[in-house]
């Protein structure tokens, strides 16, 4: 670009940076109609600079903190010392014995490690942080740490351990594995090509795995795909993989502008946009292109970054028979092919045959340039590949529903404006995260990965929503909403005329409606969906799934009456389907979700009786061996424990909920939300039967877990946290609670400030602060903690009427601790009198029974 | 493009340490010759403090407790004041000098990168053993690519935009704060801020490709 050219380019980026959301599209608008020579180059400086803003790669005194200084530094300290010398020592990480090394990077060594601990000898790799630890580092293999903990295939090597070694630094234990990459295995072993592809399908199968537990590897290439002696493939290396679910990826492997391997980057990862499942799609078709053909499908210039971007942009992939073509062209001899044949034990003329036709058709599809038009799923490609070797006509020759659907996102991209460009391909990927899911469901994996992909898919929206500017947040909401909704609009001419083709992708639609809180839309969706099942014959199975899915619609509405009919409906749909052979059918039985619904419908309307029999129906009536590991049943036995404290019945929930303990620990491992919501659940029994200690270490752990989980200052926290801090106030520490407290409100931050958590922590923290000031100990600033007190009742009081009305407890005890600050602060000889007035309203609004009451007796005879 | 020799890394030990090498003259000279646009005099400049930046950098290595307290932005400040001092530069060639030294430390350190990848190219450690492959680690000397391939997308950002590489050398490889640029550069904070946000978005692209190591297979 010129001088000229790109002096315009800045004005321009400059205006649009400095304008406020509402001029940003109105500028951009002008700047498409002005300069639109400008644009795509403005545009891209535009997302370039939202991740810059993101990530502060470029960060000042980022080179500071970096190897590389510190390299630098050492060797005009004392010309060169080794870095190894760091890692001299002997030493032992967990029960593992540090061996020699195996390899070394920019930010780890591989050690083999033995274990020493116990009678069985265990050979495994150990990844450390090789030298000091710098900043990330270590989170970014506790992130590969948590990744790895989530895959459990044959095909992917195993997290064996992890924790800290004996230098104090964090180490993981990897299954070791004595192999080769899959290109050297094949030239070795001068595999076919038919035993190449069939070989590669394991490593199809072992991404599919990953996807379907939302983590995207990135990094595909042949020597991150092993095959060890008995000709088994292991994927190693998620060392930069992401987890599509920003929860849980706290942004450190979340990096776009990140380490790629140029060899095997697909298009979208040189433009710096979102990874998703297409990118490892495109790796692994790049990589079977080159075990088959001996090259890459792109004439290469150079062996720098930028030569394989330019070709990856610029050049349509080629055809491998045509790529084998130019090969022998451009070595001006045969011998290069002939022996490329014979290493596929092969003549060159059948090579070419090979080449042709379905494979052709296979890699167009494989490397599309486009995310959503390659194959949907590693799943599929596989599919594929079997069917090629079966002599099965492929898929790949036929237009699919994703592809139509792609279509649709192809159409209307440019129509959107630049912050929705980022919405949008996020949305392609969650689309495709939601596909991939459904994979999962059909391979029977845990029917549950459905409503864990849903949570995910739901953060992953709110993510989107969080993390846009708040004053952009309604355009992103709304555009991320309308994005659904004309995806719909597109599909609707498909689904007049084949509506169960379409029955499976707006069912996942709906569930994200659902899960964005747009019941009106989910419900109409659930309506059509249970419509085409009605109207088909033989399905009743996929009709009782319907009708249960609406079901939690109409409950989330609130309206259990019309839930209630569904329940019926489907307990008696499945008793006749169920009838003969139970375990006939592919769509698992809906009967104790039912009566688990039929339970919370009675909970809700505070028949506890009849709630805790249905409850107790749908464990009791289906404790079968194939529910023995299905977490949903562990749900309604939570739900059952949940109705026994409502009960006051504590010692039979707390059986139950240890039940549950147990069983999420056995299915997740320790540390799962759900294993921490259970705990959480036990802590406040405990609690209410005022076991504090008890209840204290229970808080403590499932806070641990969490903020293992999800990192610290998250807002699922806020709960155990403030138990913490009650927890402290019975023990009558309030100076302690007062920390808790903080805590509490801290990992609220990103909530709206009338958010009733919000409310309520900031009360609890003003009580605290009260308390804390009235026991004036020696060093405690008793005036500033009135002061702050007052602060934070004046400002939540308000907010606190507005929303639960003047006679709330909430508000009663906050208006409480604000007459304490008043008389703290500054005693008049009203103060005594506001409070018989305010005890007589509590005593009449809450009654003489409420433990307000007592507290503000007890007050009011202190006072005097 | 300037290039400098990476003999200047391993031929600087006959200098005495804290001696400096630039007489203050020479930077008088040289400065007021950029300033009327002379071909080169900002090479040569550069050049010159090359090596008293590196000198200082092992007096200050000296007088501290070790390499944690070498600081990129104490590094160039001093070299700037000992340089400056008893040059008789005033006002902005004064403040114009300082981005001078932001420039050099950019030197010494690409060129250190260099060297050490040639190292880690041609080290034993390479040799194409079965245990390299077995664990996928990072990739090899991620970070040493990272500067190198920034230093690449700054020689091409330098025909179009020669400020936006002068606000980089004084952030990125300087470490100076906002005020210390703007005042480097003789232009306001703010757009220093701007520059340093466009710059940033700029290189960012440039460099979504190019700090990779290129693939030796």
């Amino acid at each position: 670009m010129n001088e000229e050219l790109w002096q315009q380019v800045e004005a321009w980026f400059h205006r649009l940076t400095d304008a406020s959301t509402n001029e940003r599209s109105s500028l951009l608008h002008s700047l498409h109609l002005e300069a639109p020579e400008l644009e795509e180059e403005v545009l891209a400086l535009l997302a370039s600079d939202q991740s810059a803003t993101d990530q502060e790669p470029l960060s000042v005194g980022r080179l500071q903190g970096s190897a590389l200084w510190d390299e630098f530094a050492d060797a005009l300290e004392d010309g060169r010392r080794r870095p190894e010398a760091d890692d001299a020592e002997p030493m032992l990480a967990g029960p593992f014995r540090v061996g020699r090394e195996l390899g070394r990077g920019g930010m780890a060594v591989v050690h083999l490690g033995e274990r020493v601990d116990g009678d069985f000898r265990q050979v495994v790799a150990l990844k450390r942080l090789t030298g000091a630890d710098r900043k990330g580092f270590t989170e970014r293999l506790l992130a590969e740490r948590r990744i790895l903990a989530e895959l459990r295939h044959p095909n992917i090597a195993q997290l064996i351990d992890g924790g800290t070694d004996s230098s104090g630094r964090p180490y993981l234990a990897l299954e070791y594995i004595q192999g080769l990459p899959i290109d050297e295995y094949c030239d070795q072993h001068k595999l076919s090509l038919t035993e190449r592809i069939k070989l590669f399908i394991q490593a199809c199968t072992a991404v599919q795995h990953a996807h379907s537990k939302l983590v995207v590897h990135r990094d595909l290439k042949p020597s991150n795909i092993l095959v060890d002696q008995r000709a088994q493939i292991k994927l190693l290396d998620f060392g930069i993989a992401r987890i599509l679910d920003p929860a849980r990826d706290p942004g450190l492997t979340g990096n776009e502008a990140r380490p790629l391997t140029p060899r095997y980057a697909a298009p979208e990862q040189f433009l710096g946009a979102p990874s998703t499942t297409a990118t490892d799609i495109y790796g692994l078709g790049i990589v079977l292109f080159e075990l088959l053909v001996g090259r890459l499908p792109y004439e290469v210039s150079g062996t720098d970054a930028s030569s394989y971007k330019r070709a990856v942009l610029e050049q349509e992939a080629i055809a491998p028979l045509q790529a084998l073509n130019t090969l022998s062209l451009g070595s001006a001899d045969t011998t290069g092919l002939a022996e490329l044949a014979a290493g596929r034990s092969t003549g060159v003329r059948q090579l070419r045959r090979s080449l042709r036709g379905d494979l052709r058709a296979l890699f167009e599809k494989v490397l599309h340039k486009e995310p959503d038009r390659r194959y949907a799923s590693a799943q599929l490609f596989a599919q594929d590949l079997q069917r090629y070797v079966d002599h099965r006509p492929l898929r790949a020759r036929e237009p699919t529903v994703s592809y139509r659907l792609s279509r649709f996102v192809r159409r209307n991209r440019y129509a959107l404006v630049a912050t929705a460009l980022v919405v949008a391909s996020l949305t392609v990927g969650l689309v495709t995260a939601v596909v991939q899911a459904k994979e999962a469901r059909r391979q029977k994996l845990l029917a549950d990965a459905e409503r864990e992909s849903a949570v995910r898919v739901k953060d992953l929206l709110a993510s989107i929503i969080v993390g846009a500017d708040p004053d952009q947040t309604r355009q992103v909401k709304l555009t991320a909403v309308e994005f659904l909704e004309r995806g719909l609009a597109g599909l609707a001419p498909q689904l007049q005329e084949h509506p169960e083709d379409l029955v499976g992708l707006l069912q996942e639609i709906q569930v994200i409606y659902r899960r964005i809180g747009d019941l009106e839309r989910a419900a109409g969706l659930a309506h059509q969906i249970v419509d085409v099942h009605r109207g088909s014959e033989r399905n009743s199975g996929a009709l009782a799934q319907a009708l249960y899915n609406l079901s939690l619609i109409e409950m989330d509405r609130g309206d259990p009456d019309s839930a209630e009919k569904l329940y019926v409906e489907i307990l008696e749909l499945e008793a006749e389907r169920f009838a003969g052979d139970p375990d006939r059918s592919e769509v698992p039985d809906q009967r104790p979700f039912s009566l688990d619904g039929l339970g919370t419908v009675n909970l809700r309307r505070g028949e506890y009786a009849t709630a805790r029999e249905y409850y107790q129906k749908a464990i009791d009536g289906y404790q079968l061996e194939r529910w023995k590991d299905d977490p949903r049943i562990a749900v309604i036995e939570g739900n059952l424990g949940f109705m026994l404290v409502q009960q006051g019945k504590y010692d039979e929930a707390k059986r139950m909920y240890l039940q549950v303990v147990h069983k999420y620990r056995r299915l997740y491992g320790e540390d799962h939300s759900r294993v921490s919501i259970a705990l959480s659940n036990l802590g406040r029994i405990e609690f209410e039967q005022a076991n504090l200690a008890e209840a204290d270490k229970l808080f403590q752990q499932a806070l641990a877990i969490d903020i293992a989980v999800y990192g610290p200052n998250h807002p699922s926290q806020s709960v155990d946290l403030a138990y913490l801090g009650r927890i402290q106030m019975e023990a009558g520490l309030p100076t302690r609670a007062i920390e808790w407290y903080e805590r509490s409100l801290a990992s609220l931050a990103l909530r709206a400030l009338d958010h009733p958590r919000v409310l309520t922590a900031q009360a609890n923290l003003a009580e605290a602060l009260v308390s804390a000031a009235e026991q004036s100990h020696p060093g405690v600033d008793s005036a500033a903690m009135f002061e702050r007190a007052r602060g934070l009742l004046d400002e939540v009081i308000p907010l606190l009427v507005d929303r639960y009305g003047e006679d709330h407890g909430r508000v009663l005890s906050a208006s409480l601790s604000r007459l304490r600050v008043k008389k703290g602060i500054a005693d008049t000889d009203t103060t005594l009198a506001e409070l018989k007035s305010l005890d007589a309203e509590i005593r009449r609004a809450l009654g003489e029974d409420h433990q307000l009451a007592s507290r503000s007796g007890s007050l009011l005879e202190a006072w005097r | 493009m300037m290039q400098l020799k990476s003999s200047n890394l391993r031929g600087d030990t006959t200098t005495v340490p804290g001696q400096l090498v630039v007489a203050p003259s020479d930077v008088t000279l040289l400065l007021a010759a950029h300033r009327r646009g002379e071909a080169g005099a900002l090479d040569r400049l550069v050049d010159l403090v090359y090596d008293d930046l590196r000198n200082i950098a092992r007096t200050q290595l000296r007088k501290r407790s070790g390499r944690r307290d070498l600081e990129t932005t104490a590094l160039v400040s001093e070299t700037y004041l000992r340089l400056i001092e008893g040059s008789g530069l005033v006002g902005s060639s004064r403040d114009h000098f300082l981005a001078v030294c932001a420039r050099a430390m950019r030197f010494v350190l690409i060129d250190f990168a260099r060297e050490r990848t040639a190292q880690k190219r041609g080290g034993p450690s390479d040799a194409e053993t079965l245990e390299d492959e077995l664990i996928g680690i990072e990739q090899e000397g991620a970070e040493l690519e990272t500067v190198l391939a920034l230093h690449e997308a700054l020689e091409k950002l330098e025909g179009t935009a020669p400020r936006l590489v002068q606000v980089v050398e004084c952030r990125y490889f300087a470490g100076l704060s906002l005020e210390e640029t703007s005042t480097a550069l003789g232009t306001s904070t703010r757009t220093v801020e701007r520059d340093w946000r466009l710059a940033r978005a700029q290189l960012l692209r440039l460099l979504s490709v190019g700090h990779m190591p290129p693939e030796t297979d």
